[in-house]
């Protein structure tokens, strides 16, 4: 045999892949030619040494990858947030308890007014559709006041009466993973696999009745220009309370169908491309639909010359002496998170839609960003308070206190004058060992849960330093919660919550080494751009 | 229908549902050879671990352009490469040395990953494929979207300029 053809065969020789008659030919012109034979020995000797090389790669290090990551940024802005919950949105709040009545009343009449306002403006001019459908069940009358549907979202507004008593209501707590409030019809599903009805976020609003409350019910677009939304409501409790168990609850049926059109919004591309001290910011598109103003931008999340993560761009737009801020009518536009790389996000401010303009000057208002970098730190848990240092903060780990279902750390940030960043990144991390059982095969797993520290005392701030409590305060994109101490909470409570694996999850209360992964900061970068709208 | 190919399915049905602790226990039951795949691009934990995790994100995210589970490790594999093609071309090539510094007493394992990276990209992506992680031919044909001809050449000729060094070693 020419040896040029088992040159060719060589490599599927070595890997058995031959049939017996090739494999003897091979072999018996190995035994004749020298020439081959070294060639074959050679490839073997390679082989054995990359395989005897890479069997000394440790794989075994720990892989600290997980499923969390992708909520984890959500998560940490969501707790960040949740502390003021009621200052940001009522769509956190599922009831009032009488102690919190009085602040909490004047804080909601105003942001019902602003959400109120901006939906009254479409409607008087004539965008979305007023409606009066009502069903009343248990003495309770639900009517849908009016619609409006956009490409972005769609809008819908309720109200609820009480019409033998002087209750508030509002849809129950979600429950064993039923949602009170749902919606079905010609709604388009965020993605293929989920099911109808969906789950609708909502926001009561103020009325001066004490039996009345409105809805405003935020949800996808509609699939087509033209058709029906189902509203199915079966559950309702009372919204101001004296006490968790004063809470009044009433099954009932509240379903309707409503009609619906979608109104068509402009679309315009724009190229614009913005420098956030190295990390690019590109604004590739502008929608304009009665709900919102969406801003589509592409943004570089990592920069490797300053280090740094940026996890949050907000914006405004300036129209002579008005500004325009984040959307009331909108549920906010997509968020794509990623730790490198690029990621295509948008950001909803509210509605140009009545204006029509030909140009607008968009504001960079924000960019809150997270320094990287990752330190363990091994504590003497019995000997504290101990200092230590994360880039140039020192940071002391205070206190430590066990209770009987749960462990509390206290932890104070550094506290010179110059410090710039506003709240640092510090967890315990717990390790679990799951064993499941699918299809008769037993799987090990190991996941990893993080606790995050959350600040029990700190400052609200804004671009221009402290803000003041009063009556007047809500919420802008340009607060922020600087933190001055943060308790981390290890608790029973929040293992099975989270659903750990383990029985016993006393030894889970002694903690281990604490982390520190970056700090977050924000800018205000007042970046101004005028951009032209034209449409293609 | 084969055992593999049902269990496919049911992985990928899992990751579209979200169900992602599925995909996880995947990669980890595949540790060694993904992980030995993405060392041979970067090196270094840190980056092997970022690159896996963002490689979990890309996988869940376009999970639905795959269209036969059954290709689902050979797709996840050309997506973790792909990905640490990328991260490589954005690391600066000080990164890299400074962060291998560290683990000097590695050298070993350091100069083992010299040689591999010394031979041309096309073929160290087949030579760790085939021999470092132990796919087919054919597999390997399908994560890299090249033709099977290809593959048995770019081996051959991987496996002939390593052996030139470490003929020299």
């Amino acid at each position: 045999m020419d040896c040029n053809i088992i040159k060719d065969k060589l490599l599927d020789y070595i890997d058995g892949n031959l049939s017996r008659e090739e494999a003897t030919d091979i072999e018996d012109h190995l035994i004749h030619c020298t020439k081959c034979s070294e060639e074959y020995d050679e490839l073997i000797t390679t082989i054995e040494y990359i395989r005897s090389k890479s069997n000394r790669i440790n794989t075994s290090k720990e892989l600290s990858i997980s499923t969390k990551n992708f909520t984890k940024k959500t998560a940490r802005t969501f707790t960040r947030t949740g502390l003021i919950a009621v200052v940001l949105s009522l769509m956190l709040v599922a009831t009032v308890f009488a102690s919190e009545i009085f602040d909490f009343i004047k804080w909601w009449k105003r942001h019902s007014e602003k959400q109120t306002s901006a939906w009254e403006e479409l409607i008087e001019n004539g965008v979305g559709q007023k409606l009066d459908i009502s069903v009343t069940d248990k003495n309770i009358r639900v009517t849908a006041e009016g619609v409006i549907a956009d490409d972005l979202n769609t809008i819908i507004l309720l109200k609820i009466e009480d019409l033998e008593g002087n209750v508030r209501f509002v849809p129950a707590r979600d429950t064993d993973n039923h949602a009170p409030l749902t919606v079905a019809g010609n709604i388009k599903k965020p993605y293929e696999e989920i099911s109808f009805p969906l789950s609708a976020n909502y926001s009561p609003l103020y009325v001066e009745d004490e039996n009345t409350v409105k809805l405003m019910i935020y949800t996808y677009p509609m699939d087509k220009n033209k058709g029906e939304i189902e509203i199915y409501l079966d559950e309702l409790m009372s919204f101001i309370n004296e006490s968790e168990e004063s809470i009044v609850k009433v099954s009932g049926n509240w379903n309707m169908t409503i009609p619906a059109k979608k109104l068509e919004s402009k679309i315009y591309l724009v190229d614009e491309e913005i420098d956030l001290k190295g990390n690019e910011l590109t604004i590739e598109r502008i929608t304009i639909a009665p709900t919102a103003t969406r801003i589509h931008y592409k943004l570089q999340v990592y920069n490797e010359e300053n280090r740094r993560f940026i996890d949050d761009v907000t914006f405004l737009i300036k129209d002579g002496r008005k500004t325009y801020a984040r959307s009331e009518l909108s549920r906010g536009g997509a968020m794509e998170y990623r730790s490198f790389g690029a990621v295509r996000r948008e950001f909803d401010i509210q509605s140009l839609y009545l204006k029509e303009p030909k140009d607008i000057d968009l504001i960079v208002n924000t960019c809150r960003y997270t320094s990287r970098g990752r330190k363990k730190y091994s504590i003497d848990w019995n000997n504290l308070p101990q200092v230590i240092e994360y880039g140039n903060s020192k940071i002391t780990v205070e206190d430590i206190k066990y209770n009987e279902d749960s462990t509390e750390i206290i932890i104070r940030e550094d506290d010179s004058k110059d410090r710039q960043y506003i709240s640092s990144n510090i967890y315990l991390k717990i390790k679990d060992v799951v064993k499941e059982i699918h299809d008769g095969h037993e799987y090990t797993y190991r996941d990893e849960y993080l606790f995050y520290g959350n600040p029990i005392e700190y400052e609200i701030r804004n671009s221009k330093g402290k803000v003041k409590d009063g009556e007047n305060t809500s919420w802008t994109d340009d607060m922020h919660v600087f933190a001055f101490r943060q308790k981390i909470t290890l608790s029973i409570e929040d293992f099975r919550r989270r659903g750990l694996s383990v029985d016993d999850f006393k030894e889970y209360l002694i903690p281990d080494e604490l982390h520190i992964e970056g700090q977050e900061y924000i800018e205000f970068p007042n970046i101004r751009r005028n951009i032209k709208l034209r449409q293609p | 229908m084969t055992t593999i190919n049902i269990e496919n399915k049911r992985l990928v049905n899992r990751i579209k549902k979200g169900q992602l602790e599925f995909l996880l226990q995947w990669i980890n039951q595949n540790k060694d050879k993904l992980y030995k795949i993405a060392w041979s691009y970067l090196y270094n934990h840190a980056d092997i671990e970022d690159v896996l995790q963002d490689t979990l994100i890309k996988v869940y995210e376009n999970i639905h352009t795959l269209k036969k589970p059954n290709y689902f490790e050979t797709w996840f594999i050309s997506i973790l490469i792909n990905e640490c093609r990328t991260r490589l071309r954005k690391m600066k090539r000080e990164v890299l040395k400074e962060s291998i510094e560290h683990d000097g007493y590695h050298l070993d394992q350091y100069s083992f990953f010299q040689e591999l990276n010394s031979i041309d990209d096309i073929y160290k992506e087949v030579i760790v494929l085939k021999y470092i992680s132990g796919y087919s031919q054919e597999e390997i044909s399908s994560i890299l979207d090249i033709p099977i001809g290809t593959v048995k050449s770019r081996i051959y000729r991987g496996l002939r300029e390593l052996r030139e060094l470490v003929k020299e070693v």
